[in-house]
């Protein structure tokens, strides 16, 4: 026998493949069903009545689409990976076969890697012998799809080998079985849990807060695997190809690359670890604290949020209390766990720390320490700006698009807003309309900034008064750059007129409003509205629906526009054209409009268009 | 051949081990013996490479066990409580432990099946009786071929008969292969008749390491009858650890020399003096008396 540095004894991974041989053979089965028996009883069902091309035909298409299962079985690679690492590195949680594997002649690294070899085993083996199988059976139903099959082999075994390894990294974090899945599901959740948790307080704290910024989203993305994986297995066909491709390959690759890295890392936390730790819920001793604080926070976050939810909250100083009481209750349950007792009163002082954490916490955003509400860029770090929201009177198309600018006009014209907006700049006098708006700013460092604000009130009065609320945000609603934009006419441009109508035109006979189709002509009225549009006497808007100047200036009706888009299905190749409509109220200023509406016979008796004010001046 | 050289060891701030010094002879059968929570399983544990000293060494032939599997091949441990895998057999075992260490000798394999003939080697182990499963762990444990062996209270239900086969097992083993025992129990009856070295633990550290002959020879219990009702006062170079009275008779534990200790007596003129050699059993109780770990007297 060899003793020097060896990473593998072949009796001790014999061992464990053979004590926990359900676990692998119920998975194989599994795949066995799954994959080439399925594939030979649809043959055998099929050939009863279809003809051999169609059959052919058939199973080819199944081969192809192998790994669309991908995406779904995900969690049978969660489920897999996990149970292998219990099942390998059960040794680990009973003090006695603790003792008694470590009383072996063996160094630690050749424990682990025998184990871990093992627990590798336990799902390479049986995709190794499918992979064959299924080869075979393609073979021989001449419906080989080398390319799906050989995309599954890699992707199952690539996230079952991701999650095996995270499964035994956070075993080596814990000396009690069932602690282990918890740590697993809790940590393959964790930063998304704890990343919501805090941007909703967060918003329940900060006037504008939307969230931490794509940069974050997406590096919370990469840190809860299960998500980002699950994504990046979902399959889409490529016609020129004729292949099925994983939607982005790179994340595979990226995470079975961290599993080795975990690999590593947990073969240094085995090396350095207490036998003795076996029953501990966190067997390494720097983690212990960490935990223990952690889950107080975590707690303290989450239950703070769930009593907000069920007993409606609305102090801000109701909810901080809330968190601090769930914050100690976690900080108790985490020394419970940690002391296996239920006696840790004793260990009050830790307490405090957490109740300090967690109202500095609270007051610091509560307070804004960090300026987060006050901040309005400067106009040289943006390199584009995103409005929603601000879109004004009346409720046509042009109450529904978004306004992006990149031009130092537009984005002086969001940034004048967004500062208004900020410093609360109102006179409280007058007509009031409530609004909303998120701002994003697409920062030229590459940051992408937003802000979302709700309940913004403006007042008329303020329309002529420079540095309000109100006169920002008329005058990005007078700007014809940005009303284009809200129309977002181009979409109707590229898609094919189908027809339009006039809906809300006043009928003197039956003294209502119809809607009235109008045929033929509606490419002559798209012509018009255009003209009038680029104009200005059609589009305009009015930040206050009530004002008097929308009232008079505006008609009751709108003309609708029927469009086509065409679509085709990357999938099927199939068309997938729908139908979209566009609308606009119609102005008494629109000439051209109105007299293509004239030429069309559609303004004639009874149908006449009416104002705003003249049909609020109706009696009914 | 076993140093343990100021061995500490901390569970969560309780020290189990403080400094704990402990020497074995190679070919010896050392006893470990202590009162509960002393620190026996823990050192054993050391002793046997699994547990890592937070200061202190354990060494072999001046090799550290820990982390050392060539040192760790040459030692066999049956500890007090034993784990088998689920569902596996004597013989399961037995292929188990033979493809890890180098020296299994499976002909004394097939030759140990008539010292345990009652051990069905093809049941799991862990259905037969605790009686069973420690014949079983001998038998594996000498087909290692150990150069060391750990025992932790080794012969624990095992019945009489089976107690003498397996001292007499070991006892061939350390005359024939020089194997070094190294046993803790609390059966200081049983000890006694088979250690030649003792070692007693007391809160983490070895109170005293003697062979068991200098261990006899340096305490002693003496019976005197004075002239007196009363003792008189004894000298105070004397050390006397523990004195008892039935009637006349005095009782005394001594510890020191006997011939000088007598000498000492004899200025008293008793009437009576009689020199008694001590059990291990009674070494224990006073040698501990004196670390505050003593029979008390409690009234129910």
């Amino acid at each position: 026998m060899r003793f020097g540095t060896s990473f593998f004894n072949g009796t001790l991974y014999q061992k464990t493949v053979m004590r926990f041989w359900p676990v692998w053979a119920l998975y194989f089965i599994f795949w066995l069903m799954v994959l080439p028996m399925r594939f030979l009883s649809e043959a055998m069902r099929r050939s009863q009545w279809d003809s051999n091309a169609n059959l052919t035909a058939y199973l080819q298409q199944q081969a192809q689409d192998i790994p669309s299962m991908l995406r779904g079985l995900l969690v049978l690679s969660a489920i897999m990976g996990i149970l292998c690492a219990m099942a390998v590195f059960s040794y680990l949680y009973s003090h006695r076969s603790a003792c008694m594997i470590h009383a072996l002649p063996m160094r630690r690294e050749t424990i682990f890697g025998s184990q871990y070899l093992a627990g590798l085993s336990f799902f390479m083996v049986p995709h190794i012998i499918i992979y064959v199988l299924m080869l075979a059976t393609e073979v021989s139903m001449n419906c080989l799809n080398l390319w799906s099959l050989t995309l599954w082999f890699l992707v199952q075994s690539g996230t079952c080998f991701f999650f095996y390894s995270f499964g035994v990294f956070c075993a080596m974090f814990t000396g009690h079985l069932l602690a282990l899945p918890i740590f697993y599901g809790i940590l393959n959740w964790l930063v998304l849990t704890v990343f919501g948790l805090l941007q909703e307080v967060c918003r329940i704290y900060l006037y504008g807060f939307a969230g931490f910024g794509t940069l974050m989203d997406e590096a919370v993305l990469w840190l809860t695997p299960f998500m980002k994986l699950v994504m990046a297995v979902d399959t889409t066909y490529v016609e020129d190809l004729n292949q099925m491709r994983l939607f982005d390959a790179k994340v595979v690759v990226v995470y079975v690359v961290v599993g080795v890295l975990m690999t590593v890392a947990a073969l240094l936390l085995y090396r350095g670890r207490h036998i003795e730790s076996a029953g501990d819920v966190v067997s390494v001793k720097i983690v212990r604290p960490i935990f223990k604080y952690g889950f107080a926070l975590c707690a303290g976050l989450s239950g703070g949020m769930m009593t907000k939810a069920i007993l409606y909250l609305e102090s801000d100083m109701v909810f901080m209390l809330w968190m601090v009481i769930w914050g100690i209750v976690g900080y108790f349950v985490a020394e419970m766990f940690l002391q296996k007792s239920f006696r840790v009163l004793k260990a009050w002082k830790g307490s405090i720390a957490v109740i300090a954490a967690i109202v500095l916490f609270s007051v610091s955003i509560y307070q804004d320490w960090y300026g987060f509400e006050q901040w309005v860029p400067n106009q040289e770090q943006v390199e584009s700006v995103r409005m929603s929201g601000l879109r004004g009177a009346p409720w046509d198309s042009g109450s529904n698009g978004d306004i992006v600018r990149s031009d130092v006009q537009g984005i002086g014209q969001a940034l004048a807003l967004h500062d208004a907006i900020v410093n609360h700049n109102t006179t409280g006098v007058g007509h009031q309309n409530d609004g909303w708006m998120t701002i994003i700013y697409s920062m030229k460092d590459g940051r992408t900034i937003q802000r979302s604000y709700d309940g913004i009130s403006m007042y008329e009065a303020d329309l002529t008064t420079e540095g309000t609320i109100a006169y920002a945000a008329q005058a990005i609603l007078d700007d014809r750059e940005n009303v284009l934009q809200l129309y977002d006419m181009e979409e109707v441009e590229e898609g094919r007129l189908v027809e339009c109508y006039i809906n809300s035109i006043w009928n003197e006979e039956t003294k209502n409003t119809e809607t009235l189709y109008i045929d033929g002509g509606t490419q002559q009225l798209w012509d018009a509205v255009q003209q009038d549009f680029a104009e200005g006497t059609l589009g305009v808007r009015y930040l206050f629906n009530g004002s008097q100047e929308r009232q008079d200036n505006t008609y009751y009706a709108d003309l609708t526009f029927i469009y086509e888009v065409s679509s085709i299905n990357a999938s099927t190749g199939e068309d997938e054209s729908y139908q979209m409509d566009w609308s606009i109220t119609l102005t008494p200023q629109a000439t051209h409009t109105l007299t293509a509406l004239n030429e069309l016979g559609v303004l004639n008796e009874p149908y006449k268009l009416l104002t705003n004010a003249e049909y609020n001046m109706l009696d009914f | 051949m076993i140093q343990v050289n100021h061995v500490v060891k901390s569970f969560d701030g309780f020290k189990a081990l403080d400094g704990l010094d402990m020497h074995v002879k190679g070919g010896s059968i050392y006893g470990l013996v202590g009162p509960n929570g002393a620190g026996k399983s823990t050192i054993i544990r050391h002793i046997t490479g699994i547990y890592r000293p937070d200061s202190g060494s354990v060494v072999v032939d001046g090799v550290s066990v820990y982390e050392n599997p060539q040192i760790k091949s040459r030692i066999a441990w049956i500890p007090d409580e034993l784990y088998y895998f689920v569902s596996a057999s004597t013989r399961d075992m037995m292929k188990f432990y033979r493809g890890i260490y180098p020296q299994f000798d499976d002909k004394r394999y097939q030759a140990l099946r008539e010292a345990f003939p009652a051990v069905d080697e093809k049941a799991p182990i862990r259905r037969l009786s605790k009686g069973m499963q420690k014949q079983s762990a001998f038998w594996l444990a000498l087909c290692c071929n150990p150069d060391i062996l750990v025992l932790d209270e080794p012969v624990d239900g095992l019945d009489p008969v089976m107690r003498r086969q397996v001292w007499s097992l070991l006892m061939n083993d350390v005359s024939q292969r020089g194997t070094t025992v190294l046993v803790s129990s609390h059966n200081l009856r049983e000890l006694e008749d088979v250690c030649d070295h003792v070692g007693i633990l007391s809160h983490g550290k070895v109170l005293l390491e003697r062979s068991l002959s200098e261990l006899q020879d340096n305490i002693l219990k003496m019976q005197v009858v004075f002239q007196e009702t009363e003792m008189p006062k004894m000298p105070e170079e004397m050390n006397v650890l523990h004195v008892t009275k039935v009637g006349r008779i005095h009782t005394l534990i001594i510890r020191g020399n006997m011939e000088e200790i007598k000498a000492q007596i004899a200025t008293y003129n008793p009437i009576l003096m009689e020199a008694l050699p001590l059990s291990l059993e009674e070494i224990f109780i006073y040698e501990l008396g004196g670390e505050d770990y003593a029979v008390r007297d409690i009234v129910l």
